[in-house]
């Protein structure tokens, strides 16, 4: 082989990307032990600090700020006692909704990461906030019902509301305090992913 | 979760780890087919028995198994409200507020969710505690789940310790100048969290940076594919373990959907 550029790109996705997933799935998992500092009652948290990180997460890295919530809840089912099973469907319909719906709309929107103008904090305390916590609880609703813990009355009368509240609360303070503070070290350090999926183009190698 | 994982030479232990996966996500969609109580009671039975003699065999501490039952009685009691106040099926046969009954069929399907709930414990316990997570993920890359996905699971396994580590560190340096994380109000509590999140997430964010590195200078490609010097394989149990499993699956669907039996109400899960 003689090692020449053949000019055939394919994307790759970077190590960087990869790890960091990894970290967000680690950061999601410690954070949702944090919730018990926010518990008035025991039991109940007014604050779910991992919501407010998912919501940061999804906008500086896209997709793969995405993998945290879905990957961290599901390694955390031992840790809360949870059915393997049961927790990838929290990840998937539940947990997923806090950082996909900032990341896509900010990529879409191209918003500031940095909540610097007005449009950004609106569509902060819109998509950032309120819309992604409300498809959160609203799906963790509906596995809780699938696999029987609530009837659909009691899902959507009394359930949902402390998930959106606890998740809403947690995005409106700690989300936009991580914002406003990490951002600038996020975009420094390079690992601000501007595209969705922040694929990589490689060359491949081989004969002419 | 290798906190869970009790060493030892059982049954379980010598099945792989992909057969204990296909086990563990059959067995729990089978459990969510199940709404009778005497039935939910069978299959609690037939997985609960299991984890008992594996306690016991292996010496398996309360420790490992306090999350376990700390999410049974928190989520049995609210399957306990949920069904008994809110169930809308059936004749009412006590009112507890306007518009709120206890029915006759709310009493067997709280039951029955219990049950449920529990065999669903049963089930994740045996997985965890045979299984190593390394293990574990060799067994999701063996079902052809794409290899950086596994990365990912290994990789945020491998950061958790160090994330605690971390953790601890700046909040006793931030403790020793005098900060009370558990005192305040909400959004006291709050600020202080902030003083310790910002030093842990940058400390976190400079280990991607390494970490990356040290990846693309051996050469990593994600997408490539790839070969393992250990390869997990199937043996005759495996076989029939998987074959038991997807029987017991069919043979659930059938008296459920074919005869009508195992459901108080047919048309939900």
């Amino acid at each position: 082989m003689s090692g020449k550029k053949k000019g055939i790109f394919t994307p790759e996705i970077s190590t960087k990307a990869i790890v960091v997933a990894a970290l967000n799935s680690g950061i999601y998992y410690v954070l949702g032990t944090f919730g018990t500092l926010f518990q008035p009652i025991p039991g109940v948290s007014v604050i779910y600090p991992a919501s407010g990180y998912a919501s940061a997460t999804g906008i500086w890295f896209g997709f793969w700020g995405v993998l945290g919530p879905i990957i961290g809840t599901i390694l955390s089912a031992p840790f809360w006692g949870y059915s393997i099973p049961v927790a990838i469907a929290f990840g998937v319909l539940a947990g997923m909704w806090d950082a996909l719906i900032p990341a896509i709309v900010w990529r879409v929107m191209k918003l500031d990461p940095m909540l610097r103008d007005k449009r950004s904090i609106i569509m902060y305390i819109i998509f950032g906030s309120i819309v992604n916590t409300f498809m959160d609880a609203f799906g963790g609703m509906i596995v809780s019902i699938a696999i029987g813990w609530y009837t659909p009355e009691f899902a959507f009368t009394v359930a949902i509301w402390p998930w959106f509240i606890a998740d809403a609360v947690a995005c409106l303070t700690l989300g936009v305090l991580m914002l406003k503070l990490l951002t600038p070290y996020i975009e420094r350090s390079g690992l601000y992913f501007e595209g969705f999926f922040a694929l990589t183009l490689i060359e491949e190698e081989g004969e002419e | 979760m290798s906190e869970l994982y009790c060493p030892g030479n059982t049954f379980f232990h010598k099945l792989s780890p992909q057969t204990k996966i296909i086990f563990t996500f059959l067995m729990s969609i089978t459990a969510l087919f199940i709404q009778m109580p005497l039935w939910n009671l069978v299959f609690l039975l037939a997985v609960g028995i299991p984890v008992i003699w594996l306690k016991f065999k292996l010496k398996v501490t309360s420790a490992v198994l306090k999350p376990f039952l700390r999410t049974a009685v928190v989520v049995t009691c609210a399957i306990a409200v949920s069904w008994l106040l809110f169930s809308g099926v059936g004749k009412p046969i006590y009112k507890v507020y306007d518009g709120i009954y206890i029915t006759d069929l709310s009493i067997p399907l709280a039951i029955a969710m219990a049950l449920r709930l529990l065999s669903l414990l049963a089930i994740t316990i045996i997985l965890v505690v045979t299984t190593r997570e390394v293990d574990i993920i060799a067994g999701i890359r063996k079902l052809r789940i794409p290899y950086f996905i596994c990365l990912i699971f290994a990789l945020a396994l491998r950061f958790i310790p160090t994330l605690y580590d971390d953790y601890h560190t700046i909040v006793e340096a931030q403790m020793s100048r005098g900060l009370e994380l558990e005192k305040g109000s909400l959004l006291e509590r709050v600020r202080k969290l902030i003083i310790i999140l910002v030093p842990w997430l940058i400390t976190s964010f400079k280990r991607v940076t390494i970490l990356a590195n040290a990846l693309d200078s051996r050469g990593f490609i994600p997408l490539q594919p790839r070969s393992f010097y250990k390869e997990p394989r199937y043996s005759k149990t495996d076989y029939v373990m998987i074959f038991l499993s997807f029987a017991v699956f069919i043979l659930v669907l059938i008296l459920r959907y074919y005869f009508g039996y195992l459901a108080i109400i047919p048309w939900r899960l």
